[in-house]
């Protein structure tokens, strides 16, 4: 089944001669228990692709889905992202004035979820990462690895299906930066749908597909048959 | 070769190459999740991945040469 579809999608900032064409016509599905990463250079249009595929902004044409939900048709789109959607971005760490488990509630708490079930639903998906022992400590007391671990903590809390992680190894080494993948990997096998924008090859290799990105445009990607490298 | 070569798009050869070590990064990797014989056989197959993504950076530096000559 599929969680975010992207037909047909262009964002073009500004306008006339300054225009700045981010993407340029992309197509793309992910599905539920898939893994998709996207590769690029800079300003090759993958931050600006993951932003749209959340809904953290809107295509200037084409059309985005999520959960066949049409976002621009979607009043509150605010809501959709948190009942949809969670992000694990590099810098986007947890609050710091919140401890771990707090952090964890708050997507849900902002949805209306009575403080004790988001604190039993946020204990809950610590548990399932192995990281419950983290549940009531600040960020400042963890390290770059746990806290990305509550990051994705809080971007899986209840329903979510749809996975977006923009870089979400960061500065971790290469250790930890596998650690990360393999709990998101497991979360993709688990059924939910991920979508993961990395420029290091080793991290992208954890996705079932690769699609390579240049200039606003998906110019290839690994689902299609070709002949091994070696 | 391609750059040297005369009538070869070379962009194509780079961006074929590139997805296709990819593809071999990604048998690696799940080689690796799957690795059940202990350190010795995951660091034998860490070096296999080291050197696939070292090519991987390789073909991406290649490519924004020869842009930039271009």
């Amino acid at each position: 089944m599929t969680v975010v579809r992207l037909a047909e999608v262009a964002r073009v900032h500004g306008e006339g001669a300054t225009a700045v064409h981010a993407l340029k016509g992309v197509n793309l599905e992910v599905d539920s228990g898939e893994l998709v990463a996207v590769m690029g250079p800079s300003g090759s249009g993958k931050s600006t692709l993951l932003n749209l595929a959340g809904g953290l902004d809107r295509p200037t044409s084409g059309t985005v889905h999520i959960d066949e939900q049409d976002l621009a048709t979607v009043r509150d789109l605010a809501a959709l992202r948190r009942r949809s959607a969670g992000y694990v971005f590099q810098d986007l760490n947890p609050i710091p004035s919140l401890t771990a488990a707090e952090n964890v509630m708050l997507p849900r708490e902002l949805d209306g979820v009575r403080s004790r079930l988001a604190r039993e639903e946020a204990m809950a998906v610590l548990a399932e990462i192995d990281v419950e022992y983290l549940a009531d400590r600040f960020p400042d007391e963890l390290s770059g690895g746990q806290r990305q671990r509550v990051a994705i903590a809080r971007a899986l809390v209840g329903e979510r299906r749809l996975l977006l992680a923009d870089e979400p190894t960061g500065a971790l080494d290469t250790r930890t930066g596998d650690e990360i993948l393999q709990l998101v990997r497991a979360r993709c096998d688990a059924g939910a749908a991920v979508l993961l924008v990395t420029h290091e090859p080793r991290y992208a290799a954890w996705a079932d597909r690769v699609v390579f990105l240049r200039d606003g445009m998906i110019t290839d990607s690994t689902n299609v048959s070709l002949v091994s490298a070696r | 070769m391609a750059v040297a070569a005369k009538e070869v798009d070379v962009a194509e050869v780079i961006r074929k190459q590139r997805t296709a070590t990819m593809r071999t990064l990604q048998q690696l990797t799940r080689a690796k999740r799957a690795a059940t014989e202990g350190a010795a056989q995951r660091l034998v197959l860490d070096s296999m991945i080291f050197q696939a993504e070292a090519e991987q950076r390789w073909l991406d530096h290649c490519e924004a040469v020869l842009k930039e000559e271009r």
